[in-house]
């Protein structure tokens, strides 16, 4: 029991022993960095890193306008550790990366530069988290610095716009570890959101892709990008623009594909069967019978998707995940670079739609026509 | 003893090796090697089980030293009873430096690596003061906990997980095995080895029991801890990562009062392991050499300079890799001597029992 007690009060010395080694800074001591901008700069393989540091509650006492809920810190290098470093010069307080959200990357330095050196770094170091999430943009600093109205703790009008809060369909969103998994798997290359700043708003609606290389090759337009989701993950929210004829259109109450994959001779086909329930919004269309809005829906989603996908097919990117289905399905196949070289550009796309227009909301609809004749 | 405080026992080794332990070898081997050593390794456990619990039912008072002494005489008994003894605090070492890992690299980055060595030796130097029963306790009541916290991590994965990569898995994972892959799925169902020094608080064993929970909680532990991973990662990416749970609960978004990051479950659940698990180590290595040697003061100062090694060993290992690498060997060498002990356990206790009687 004597020896016990020693023990025990020995531990406890050395419990107290800690604290003098220890650089553990308290909450009203750090800043936390909640977003970064990472934009192309002058020089070789050099960047400009731009990062918002959330400013907390305690400090910010007395003040009722939304002028002081972030600051912004600048710094410009070659190496991301390095940038990193270099910016802790400008605070005065700890910077804390624990709680960032998104990180921007310019179109410029995406265009030239692998990403997942950046990527990497973010999933080495611990004190990042792995679920940020990743956008383009032609300039990151802009959105970095944009205070917008009804911003309630900095960076939300950023990290909001991936679900959490907004839920479009031009948002195909994605976090650094998806980023990482996908650029170390072969045969497969990703996509980032493209953001952009427009009369003091981020506005989403295009889509980078990027080849194997994980360097942006292609940008996707905001109806390109809509498709690219429905096919990618489905949509449960959205609308289609039946046009050219007509612009009006039906809604997206939910939407799904499934892709299948055959052997044919000479390659492969890959065929898209596209779902989508949707309901009558416009009362434009009311010379149309629900048939006819079915068809010209079915018409125009054929199209448009098999228009995509040869788009991305011609530039050699996969970010459907394409050849990983292929893979999971075919017991003796293997995934690798030699997808994107031999199988996918020789493959035969066929797309199939079915909409079934399931509601036309609080009001009837009528099948014979016109209703204004009735 | 109650035979619930067996059942904590074999599900602890379960939780503790299925997550920190069989996706190192498995997983990160999928590619080449598949899925099957889960199912081989499951199966070798339960005949390697069923040959040693039949052999420690037949002399329900005695630990494996009196039984190894009993069967394969003074000598050879002795060495395969100081083998156990010895692999018990290797492995121990292994514990010790990965849940020392954790702690440098997440939560205590900034203090000296030293200080925390001699911080979580402490741990194990205090199991040494307390006796059997207060150790099944602890174990029980930490299993406890453990376990709810992997359901809690399992039910997290599986809606994090890719549908198609899951399916790739499970497609692509009928490949030959390799012998690191079956020993460390044998590894996970390893919990009875407890009985070298408990089998007199739980004899006679059910084997039932035992081959039930291989199945009920060893299997679906060992085949979520694997796939749950190689199906967030990818078997790609799953390759180039160092802590193949603790950078999966990584990707798990929370909503849990004031958690939002899964690492924040794993890190208590593999600080409840690997921290159980060098105590219980440790006690059995020196449990082990007391009933061997039968000499406490000698036992202690082996048991101290051992600790001490721990800690020096602790300073000098720094790769992760290289601390994966040796205990993927060690769980080969570890399968091998239970496999021959039990086979040679099983054989003479027949031919005893055909010639001298049992106690």
């Amino acid at each position: 029991m004597r020896l016990s007690k020693a023990f025990a009060f020995g531990l406890a010395c050395l419990l107290m022993l800690q604290g003098c080694r220890s650089d553990y800074k308290d909450i009203d001591r750090r800043q936390f960095v909640v977003t970064m901008g990472l934009d192309k700069a002058e020089g070789e393989g050099r960047f400009r890193m731009t990062l918002r540091g959330a400013i907390p509650e305690s400090q910010n006492q007395g003040s009722s306008s939304a002028q002081n809920l972030f600051e912004s810190y600048e710094t410009t290098a070659a190496s991301i550790g390095q940038a990193v470093q270099q910016v802790t010069q400008q605070f005065f307080l700890e910077p804390d990366y624990s709680h960032l959200k998104g990180v921007i990357i310019g179109e410029k330095l995406a265009r030239a530069d692998s990403i997942l050196k950046y990527v990497d770094f973010f999933i080495r170091r611990r004190d990042f988290q792995d679920l940020a999430m990743v956008a383009v943009t032609d300039n990151a600093e802009e959105i970095i610095k944009l205070q917008q109205k009804g911003e309630r703790t900095a960076g939300d009008n950023l990290f909001m716009k991936f679900g959490e809060g907004v839920n479009t369909e031009y948002t195909p969103s994605i976090e650094l570890q998806q980023i990482y998994k996908y650029s170390l798997t072969p045969g497969i290359t990703f996509y980032c959101p493209i953001l952009r700043v427009q009369g003091n708003k981020i506005t989403s609606g295009a889509t980078a892709l990027f080849d194997r290389d994980n360097r942006m090759i292609l940008r996707l337009n905001g109806e390109e990008t809509k498709y690219f989701n429905l096919l990618r993950r489905g949509l449960d929210r959205g609308f289609i623009v039946l046009g050219p004829k007509k612009q009006a259109g039906l809604g997206i109450r939910q939407g799904s594909a499934r892709f299948r994959l055959r052997k044919k001779q000479g390659g492969l086909l890959c065929e898209v069967f596209v779902k989508l329930e949707a309901a009558i919004e416009d009362s434009d269309q009311s010379g149309y019978t629900p048939a006819d809005l079915k068809k010209m829906a079915e018409t125009k989603l054929n199209a448009d998707i098999a228009r995509l996908l040869l788009k991305m097919q011609a530039n050699g990117v996969d970010p459907l995940f394409i050849g990983l289905k292929y893979w999971a399905k075919n017991p003796g196949s293997r995934l690798d670079r030699d997808w994107l070289d031999e199988l996918y550009p020789a493959m035969e796309f066929r797309v199939r739609s079915e909409v079934k227009i399931t509601r036309s909301g609080t009001l009837r609809w009528n099948n014979n026509g016109d209703r204004r004749t009735k | 003893m109650n035979i619930l405080f067996y059942i904590a026992m074999l599900t602890y080794y379960m939780i503790n090796n299925a997550l920190f332990n069989a996706p190192n070898v498995i997983a990160r081997n999928y590619l080449h090697h598949g899925l099957t050593a889960i199912p081989i390794g499951l199966a070798l456990a339960g005949i390697n089980a069923w040959l040693l619990l039949s052999v420690y039912n037949r002399f329900p008072k005695w630990t494996m030293i009196e039984i190894n002494r009993h069967l394969c005489g003074k000598f050879f008994g002795g060495a395969i009873s100081a083998s156990y003894a010895a692999l018990m605090i290797i492995i121990g070492f292994f514990m010790f430096r990965g849940s020392l890992e954790v702690i440098i690299e997440f939560l205590m980055p900034d203090t000296p690596v030293w200080f925390l060595a001699i911080l979580l030796i402490t741990i194990p130097l205090f199991g040494l003061l307390h006796n059997d029963s207060t150790i099944l306790y602890l174990v029980a009541f930490f299993t406890a906990i453990a376990f709810i916290l992997m359901l809690i991590i399992f039910w997290l994965g599986f809606k994090e997980i890719d549908p198609v990569m899951l399916k790739g898995v499970a497609v692509h994972g009928w490949k030959p095995p390799t012998v690191q892959g079956i020993s460390a799925s044998l590894f996970v169902c390893g919990g009875y080895v407890g009985l070298a020094i408990w089998n007199p608080f739980f004899a006679r064993t059910s084997l039932k029991a035992t081959l039930l929970l291989f199945v009920s909680v060893g299997l679906v532990a060992m085949s979520c801890g694997t796939i749950i991973p190689l199906a967030v990662w990818g078997p790609w990416a799953i390759r180039n990562l160092n802590l193949i749970w603790v950078m999966t609960a990584e990707t798990l978004s929370l909503d849990l009062f004031v958690m939002e990051r899964g690492l924040f479950l794993i890190v208590p659940l593999l600080l409840i392991t690997g921290y159980m698990g060098v105590l219980l180590y440790i006690y059995k290595g020196y449990r082990m050499l007391d009933l061997l040697l039968n000499k406490p003061k000698a036992t202690r100062i082996i048991i101290g300079c051992v600790l001490a090694g721990y800690v020096v060993l602790a300073l000098s290992v720094n790769e992760l890799k290289v601390i994966i690498r040796y205990r993927e060997q060690y769980m080969v060498v570890w399968a091998v001597l239970q496999n021959i002990v039990g086979i040679l356990w099983y054989a003479l206790a027949k031919r005893k029992e055909r010639g001298v009687s049992a106690p």
